[in-house]
């Protein structure tokens, strides 16, 4: 059998597992069954996995991604397994990297699964306007947020990740921010992953809903122990009508992880999205993004940079679908990369034929310092309406000589200039981050992980 | 007695591309004096800025040049710029996401490092840079804004002097300052240049016209042409290129 059929079979193996009745793994015993229709939705992912199976070569949405690595890591064997114990000193550790401030509400996930002990949401909470849960909880509450929402809008036979993600997630984060609430401060989402010794695997899945008028800043903190583990991730997210979502992600997983990624939006009438994706880590990633503007003068503005360095090789898909008139969409993704590193930048705008009056904004400016280091930048504009006011532009460059010169004129030496010049290049997206603790944390990390190395 | 030389220039040949610009120039440039280099388009003037301060584009072939007695030539750009040699930039660059300050600070803690001196914190930066800011008439605002990012020519050039003022260099190498400037402008520029003349500082102004040199008197002037020094003379040697052009004076050489 080949590698990738064996996966494919060895995938659903293991959901078999999962579900069969009295199977009494220590990892379903005594928790409570799903409800029906979350068991049918799961069921039915996994038939689209076998059917879809993983993306390949021909799949022209991942032509420059191959996920032969992530494939040959045999990660199913874990799935349905008892999850190993942690100590949790080293789950402390890797939180208090993120350095999040007191009294900013934190989710932390860890290995795939909520874990109470490391997070800081309460009641209070709830006053700041937001509901927080935890996906395992919140399905087996009786008011349940995501029961209506999970699986809804999004296609798990898109492809076998996102196939694989609605089988088997079973955690994540439920957040709910009140109609006409305004959270005053940023929520967290840390996904943690520590090292067990064996290749281990992380489904998580998320819904947020932001009801009419609502106004609030979500970040999600992808971090982790060396180690080999893949951590597939997808989020749902909807905004009523008028309200507001700052979404930051942050992906900072080790060095020798994978990372799938999908975000779902949909923003109604004069709602709006902004979304800052920064990615730093991990061996192999993918990060998705659909944004439907549902309503008019609906908005999505969305920021990216990627900082890679060593041999990392990060894939950001960015599809943007104007469904109705007058909405407007702003993107901005940079790539600042070095060594052997590889990065891919699709990015998709759709204008329907009767969505006139849109106006959308796409931008790809990609930084090369080392001749290994490569680049692919797809722009896609598939507009087919008349009166709209679209641009793109896609750049790839070399550090500029002249600048370079100028800087060294002024006595910085070679490995300052080149740093400097990179600094500049990345900080139009650093800058915009909300929050300035946030801000100082994470340009710091960029500046340790990618740039330190920039001049070298 | 001679003078002490701060620069001194011998029979340098330059190429860039394998095109032959400077051809046997020389120049002697004593402690404490201001030359200015004149020159009609062509004639080598910005190549002789580049090779003083590295440019890597241009290959020395022959000569040599020595800057306080080191072989300047040898020296990487930053060791130069470190060692005093300031270059203002006839195209100053632009780089946005980083502040004249952010930058600057880095720039002159560099010199002051290299120099034995104790690096400047943020605040004792600050203070200095309004006080040399106001010099130039530069408004504290700049000091903020990403480095000459969407800046007038007036502006920039008085950047490259606020900057010159900041560093306090030894040789300082004025290429086409005055190009882009209006009258206002250039006696501010000349100012902030002159508040830096003294004993121990030299300076190579290079200017296609005149005009600058109304307010940054030379000791000396030096007149180019294909590539090497036709004629020098004193202050008057530029009058009469104003008077009357290049082509006469470069003939009467010859």
């Amino acid at each position: 059998m080949s590698t990738l059929a064996e996966a494919k079979a060895g995938y659903v193996a293991a959901f078999e597992r999962r579900v069969r009745p009295g199977a009494g793994s220590s990892a379903t015993a005594g928790a409570k069954p799903a409800p029906k229709w979350l068991e049918d939705a799961r069921r039915e992912a996994i038939v689209a996995f076998d059917k879809v199976g993983f993306p390949g070569p021909k799949n022209e949405d991942w032509k420059y991604t191959g996920v032969t690595p992530i494939v040959s890591e045999p990660f199913y064997a874990a799935l349905g397994e008892a999850r190993p114990a942690y100590a949790s000193s080293r789950v402390a550790a890797l939180v208090g990297t993120l350095a999040i401030p007191a009294g900013e509400p934190a989710l932390v996930f860890v290995n795939g699964s909520y874990a109470a002990a490391f997070s800081s949401v309460d009641a209070t909470d709830v006053a700041s306007g937001f509901t927080v849960r935890s996906l395992a909880a919140d399905l087996s509450a009786t008011d349940s947020i995501a029961a209506s929402r999970l699986g809804r809008k999004l296609d798990a036979s898109a492809h076998g990740f996102l196939a694989l993600n609605t089988a088997f997630a079973d955690d994540g984060a439920v957040v709910r921010i009140s109609e006409g609430r305004v959270a005053d401060k940023p929520l967290h989402l840390v996904y943690v992953g520590v090292a067990t010794g064996k290749p281990a695997l992380a489904h998580l899945r998320s819904v947020i809903v932001a009801e009419p008028g609502s106004a609030a800043t979500i970040v999600e903190h992808y971090v982790g122990e060396p180690g080999v583990y893949l951590t597939n991730t997808a989020i749902e997210i909807a905004l009523a009508r008028s309200a507001t979502l700052r979404h930051v992600k942050i992906q900072d997983e080790a060095e020798t992880a994978y990372h799938v990624a999908r975000l779902e939006a949909e923003v109604a009438e004069q709602a709006s999205l902004a979304s800052h994706v920064v990615t730093i880590g991990g061996a192999l990633s993918r990060s998705e993004i659909y944004v439907r503007l549902v309503g008019r003068n609906a908005e999505c503005r969305l920021d990216g940079l990627y900082a890679l360095s060593g041999e990392r090789h990060a894939d950001h898909h960015t599809v943007v679908d104007h469904v109705v008139a007058e909405t407007k969409s702003f993107e901005n993704y940079k790539g600042v990369l070095d060594g052997s590193s590889r990065g891919v930048f699709t990015g998709r705008v759709m204008v329907r034929r009767d969505s006139q009056k849109v106006e959308a904004r796409q931008q790809n400016k990609n930084l090369l310092l080392s001749e290994g280091a490569v680049v692919e930048t797809r722009p896609q504009l598939e507009i087919y309406a008349d009166d709209v006011q679209c641009s793109h532009g896609a750049a790839i460059g070399r550090l500029d000589e002249s600048a370079l010169f100028y800087l060294r004129q002024r006595g910085l030496d070679m490995d300052a200039a080149r740093g400097l010049l990179t600094w500049a290049f990345a900080s139009e997206i650093l800058d915009r981050l909300p929050g300035e603790a946030l801000r100082q944390t994470v340009t710091e990390r960029v500046r340790f992980v990618a740039l330190e190395r920039a001049g070298k | 007695m001679a003078k002490d030389l701060m620069l001194e220039v011998c029979d340098l040949h330059a190429e860039v591309a394998g095109k032959q610009i400077l051809n046997g120039l020389s120049l002697e440039l004593p402690v404490g004096e201001v030359h200015a280099v004149m020159g009609p388009n062509g004639s080598g003037k910005s190549t002789l800025a580049a090779v003083l301060t590295g440019r890597d584009h241009f290959t020395v072939t022959k000569g040599s040049v020595r800057y306080q007695g080191q072989d300047l030539l040898a020296m990487e750009p930053e060791l130069r710029a470190r060692a005093g040699v300031f270059l203002s930039f006839q195209y100053p660059i632009e780089i946005p996401g980083i502040s004249t300050a952010y930058f600057l600070k880095a720039a002159v803690n560099a010199v002051r490092k290299h120099r034995g001196q104790e690096e400047l914190d943020a605040i004792d930066f600050l203070k200095i840079a309004r006080e040399k800011a106001k010099l130039v008439a530069m408004d504290e605002s700049f000091l903020n804004r990403s480095l000459n990012e969407g800046f007038s020519g007036g502006e920039k050039k008085r950047n490259e002097i606020f900057q010159m003022l900041m560093l306090e260099p030894t040789l300082i190498v004025l290429d086409e300052t005055d190009s882009g400037l209006d009258v206002d402008a250039l006696r501010t520029v000349a100012d902030g240049v002159n508040a830096l003349r003294s004993a121990g500082r030299s300076m190579l102004v290079i200017t296609h016209y005149q005009r600058l040199l109304n307010y940054i008197v030379p000791d000396r002037t030096h007149v180019l042409a294909a590539g090497k020094i036709a004629r020098s003379g004193g202050p008057e040697l530029a009058l009469e290129v104003e008077e009357k052009g290049y082509k006469s004076i470069a003939e009467r050489a010859a």
